[in-house]
C-alpha cells in the first residue's frame, strides 16, 4: 500500500488541491490539519502546513511542479521529520534527509525527529566553561570561542568566512567533535569544494553535510539549517560534542522572504517578514551547553556566517543576527584587499562568553597584542606623514608589522594552541627584532611545518605557563632548538 | 425567495448537472439586456433548456422576477451564488448509476445528511463494489475491494 493511502485510512482526512503558486498549494479540507505538519500528496510528494486559513490551508510544497489541481492530500498526523542516524557521519543529504551524494541509501536503523522543536530550557543549560580551539591565531587569541556559543562569521562574500569555517571544522573533527556542514543556497561547485577540502583534511567522516542548493526549491532552502539543527541534537543527546556551520543565514532570510512574500505575509523592513527574527532567533537558541541526563556535558557550538555588502553590518539581518548570537568575528574587506588572510578585524570582532574559557596566559597574551595593535594602528596614521620616527616609534612600527605576519594563515594550516603560544613566546622574546620580516616569513612556515617533531611536548609544557613572564623565559630556553631547526643543512 | 432557490436545487443531483445549470444561468444573464420590449421568455426560447426555462417562466408568471431587468439579473445572481454554495460529497464507485440509481443515492444521502447534497461521482472499477466517501475533508473506505484485501491479507484459521 502507498504511504498515501496509509495515511489517508490511518488518518480519515482528504484534502483537494484547489490553487498552486510555485512551490505552494492552496488545499482545501484537511479539517484536522495542523501548523507545521506534515502532508503527503497522491504522488507520494511531502509537503510542509505553513498556514491556516477558514477554508484551506497554505502548503509549501518540496516537489516544484509535479502537482496538480484536484489532486489529493493526506495529513500524516506527524510535524515534519527527518530520519537520523549515526550513519550519516560522511554523508551528503539534503534537508529531508535524503542522501545525495551517490552513495546509495543510508543503512542502519534510524530514528525520526521532528525539525522544529523547543530549545534546551534554562534549568538545562550550564555555562559555557570549554575553550573551542579553532586553530586559527586571529581568533584563538583575540575572539575566543566555546563549546555551546554561538558565534557570528560576518563579512563580505569571499573574504574568507567559509575557510575559516573550514579550518574551525577540520581542527574540531580532528579532535573528535562531530561536525555538521550546512549550506544554504550555495552554488554546486561551492559545496564540491567544500567536499573536497574536508576529504583532503581527513575529517569527512565526521561531518554530516546538509545541503540545499541554489537549484532547490526556496522551501528546500529554508528547511535547510533545522535539519542540520535536528542532526545536531541527535548527537548531542548522545552525549558528543557537536559543532554546526549555517552557510549562510543571509540566504536563508532571503528563502524565507521569497516563500513570505509568496503566502502574501504582510512584508516589513527591506521586504523582510515580521517573523524573520523569532525563526532565526529559534533556531540558534537550540545551540547550547547543556547537561545531559548523567551529569555530563554536551554541547552544540553554531558557527552562522553572514554575508555583507561593502563592509554594512548594519542590514536589518545582520543586526538581527548579531542580536542573536553571543558575538560575531568580522571578515573585513579592506583586510581582505590589503592582502589580510584571514582577513579578520579583530577590533570589530566581538566574543561575548568566549573569553570567560581562557587560562590566565591566553587572556594576559591578548590583551598585551590589543593593546599593540591599537598602538600600532595609532602610529602609522601618524607615520603616514612621513619624517623622522623616533626610534621607540620605529619599533613599535615593526612589532605591529610582525604581529600582522603573524596572523596571516594559509587556509590548510591549523595552528593548536601550544603553537601559538611558542610563536607568540618567542616575538615577546626578541627572537625576531632584528630580522627582515621576509626572514621572519620564512622561519614561521619552517617552524610550522617542523613543529611536531622538534618539540612534542610542547601541549605538556604550555601548561604549568602562569604568566607572559614565564612565557617569554620559556621562549627563551627553547631558542637554540628552534634555531636548531631553522639553520639545520638541508 | 429561499423557496424558489431550493425548489430549483432540488432538480440539480450531480457535479456535472450543477456545472450543466450554471452556465444557462450565466447565458440567460447575458440575454436579459437584449431587447427591451420583448418578455424574458421569449428571449429565452431555443437558448436554454427547458427545465431552467419552465423554472423562469413560472416565476415571471407569479411575479417574482417580472418587471425590471436589474431584478431579473440580481435574482440570478443570486441563484448563481446559491447553487455554487451547495455542499458536494464526493463518491467513488465501481459503476456509472443510471438514473434512477441516481435519484435514490441523492434522496438516500440527503435524507441522511439533512440538507441539499450535489453528488461528486468517480467510476473507478478497482472500488469493485461499495463506495469510497470524501466529504468536508473526510474520507471513509466503504469498499468491497478493501474487505476482499483485508479477507486475503488475513491468516487462514486452520
Amino acid at each position: 500500500m502507498s504511504d498515501f493511502k496509509s495515511f489517508l485510512e490511518k488518518t480519515g482526512e482528504i484534502g483537494r488541491v484547489v490553487g498552486l503558486n510555485h512551490y505552494l498549494a492552496y488545499v482545501s479540507g484537511l479539517p484536522a490539519l495542523k501548523l507545521g505538519e506534515m502532508v503527503i500528496t497522491e504522488n507520494e510528494e511531502r509537503g510542509l502546513a505553513h498556514g491556516l486559513d477558514k477554508e484551506m490551508a497554505e502548503i509549501l510544497m518540496f516537489d516544484a511542479g509535479k502537482l496538480k489541481v484536484g489532486d489529493g492530500v493526506a495529513r500524516t498526523n506527524n510535524f515534519f521529520q527527518i530520519p537520523v542516524s549515526q550513519e550519516l557521519l560522511g554523508r551528503i543529504i539534503n534537508p529531508l534527509g535524503q542522501p545525495i551524494d551517490g552513495l546509495g541509501p543510508i543503512s542502519g536503523e534510524k530514528k525520526y525527529l521532528p525539525i522544529q522543536r523547543e530549545a534546551t530550557g534554562i534549568t538545562q543549560r550550564v555555562r559555557v566553561n570549554k575553550f573551542l580551539e579553532t586553530g586559527v591565531m586571529a581568533v584563538d587569541l583575540l575572539v575566543p570561542i566555546g563549546y555551546g556559543q554561538r558565534e557570528l562569521v560576518i563579512g563580505d562574500a569571499k573574504t574568507g568566512k567559509t575557510t575559516f569555517l573550514l579550518q574551525t571544522l577540520a581542527n574540531q573533527a580532528k579532535k573528535g567533535v562531530i561536525c555538521v556542514y550546512t549550506g544554504i543556497g550555495k552554488e554546486t561547485s561551492a559545496i564540491k569544494a567544500v567536499e573536497d577540502y574536508l576529504k583532503e583534511m581527513k575529517v569527512f567522516d565526521k561531518t554530516v553535510m546538509v545541503i540545499a542548493t541554489s537549484e532547490n526549491p526556496s522551501t528546500i532552502n529554508y528547511l535547510s539549517p533545522f535539519s542540520g539543527m535536528t542532526i545536531a541534537e541527535y548527537f548531542r543527546d548522545k552525549g558528543k560534542n557537536v559543532l554546526i556551520i549555517f552557510d549562510d543565514l543571509t540566504s536563508h532570510a532571503k528563502f524565507y522572504r521569497e516563500i513570505s512574500l509568496l503566502v502574501k505575509r504582510v512584508p516589513g523592513r527591506s521586504s523582510y517578514p515580521s517573523d524573520i527574527f523569532h525563526i532565526q532567533a529559534a533556531l540558534l537558541e537550540r545551540a547550547a551547553n547543556i547537561k545531559t541526563p548523567d551529569n555530563k556535558e554536551a554541547s552544540i557550538t553554531a558557527l552562522p556566517a553572514a554575508e555583507t555588502l561593502e563592509n554594512d553590518i548594519s542590514g536589518f539581518i545582520q543586526t538581527n543576527l548579531i542580536a542573536m548570537t553571543d558575538g560575531h568575528i568580522f571578515f573585513d574587506i579592506n583586510n581582505f584587499r590589503k592582502g589580510k588572510l584571514p582577513a579578520i578585524n579583530a577590533f570589530l570582532s566581538v566574543s561575548r562568553v568566549g573569553n570567560q574559557t581562557k587560562e590566565p596566559l591566553d587572556q594576559d597574551l591578548a590583551g598585551w597584542i590589543r593593546r599593540k595593535l591599537v598602538e600600532y594602528q595609532r602610529v602609522m596614521e601618524i607615520a603616514q606623514f612621513g619624517g623622522e620616527l623616533p626610534l621607540a616609534t620605529q619599533k613599535l612600527l615593526d612589532l605591529g608589522k610582525k604581529l600582522e605576519i603573524l596572523f596571516n594563515q594559509s587556509p590548510k594550516t591549523i595552528i593548536p594552541r601550544a603553537l601559538q603560544l611558542l610563536l607568540f613566546g618567542l616575538l615577546l622574546s626578541g627572537f625576531w627584532e632584528d630580522k627582515p620580516q621576509n626572514m621572519m616569513k620564512i622561519e614561521i612556515d619552517t617552524i610550522l611545518k617542523n613543529y611536531k617533531e622538534a618539540f612534542p611536548e610542547a601541549e605538556k609544557e604550555m601548561e604549568g605557563i602562569k604568566n607572559l613572564e614565564e612565557l617569554k623565559n620559556f621562549a627563551e630556553e627553547i631558542i637554540p632548538k628552534v634555531k636548531e631547526i631553522l639553520y639545520r643543512p638541508l | 425567495m429561499e423557496k424558489y432557490f431550493k425548489d430549483f436545487a432540488e432538480k440539480i443531483r450531480t457535479r456535472e448537472e450543477l456545472i450543466f445549470f450554471l452556465e444557462e444561468i450565466a447565458r440567460v444573464r447575458q440575454i436579459i439586456f437584449k431587447d427591451k420590449e420583448v418578455s424574458l421568455s421569449k428571449k429565452m426560447e431555443g437558448k436554454v433548456s427547458r427545465e431552467l426555462k419552465k423554472f423562469l417562466e413560472s416565476l415571471e408568471k407569479e411575479g417574482v422576477i417580472s418587471g425590471s431587468r436589474e431584478r431579473q439579473s440580481a435574482f440570478l445572481e443570486k441563484l448563481e451564488k446559491e447553487l455554487q454554495s451547495l455542499p458536494e460529497i464526493r463518491l467513488e464507485i465501481a459503476f456509472s448509476p443510471d438514473d434512477d440509481s441516481l435519484e435514490r443515492i441523492s434522496q438516500w444521502l440527503e435524507k441522511e445528511l439533512g440538507q441539499k447534497i450535489i453528488l461528486d461521482l468517480t467510476i473507478n472499477p478497482k472500488v469493485v463494489g461499495g463506495a469510497i466517501i470524501e466529504y468536508q475533508g473526510n474520507w471513509r473506505e466503504f469498499s468491497l475491494a478493501k474487505e476482499i484485501d483485508q479477507l486475503i491479507s488475513q491468516p487462514p484459521h486452520l
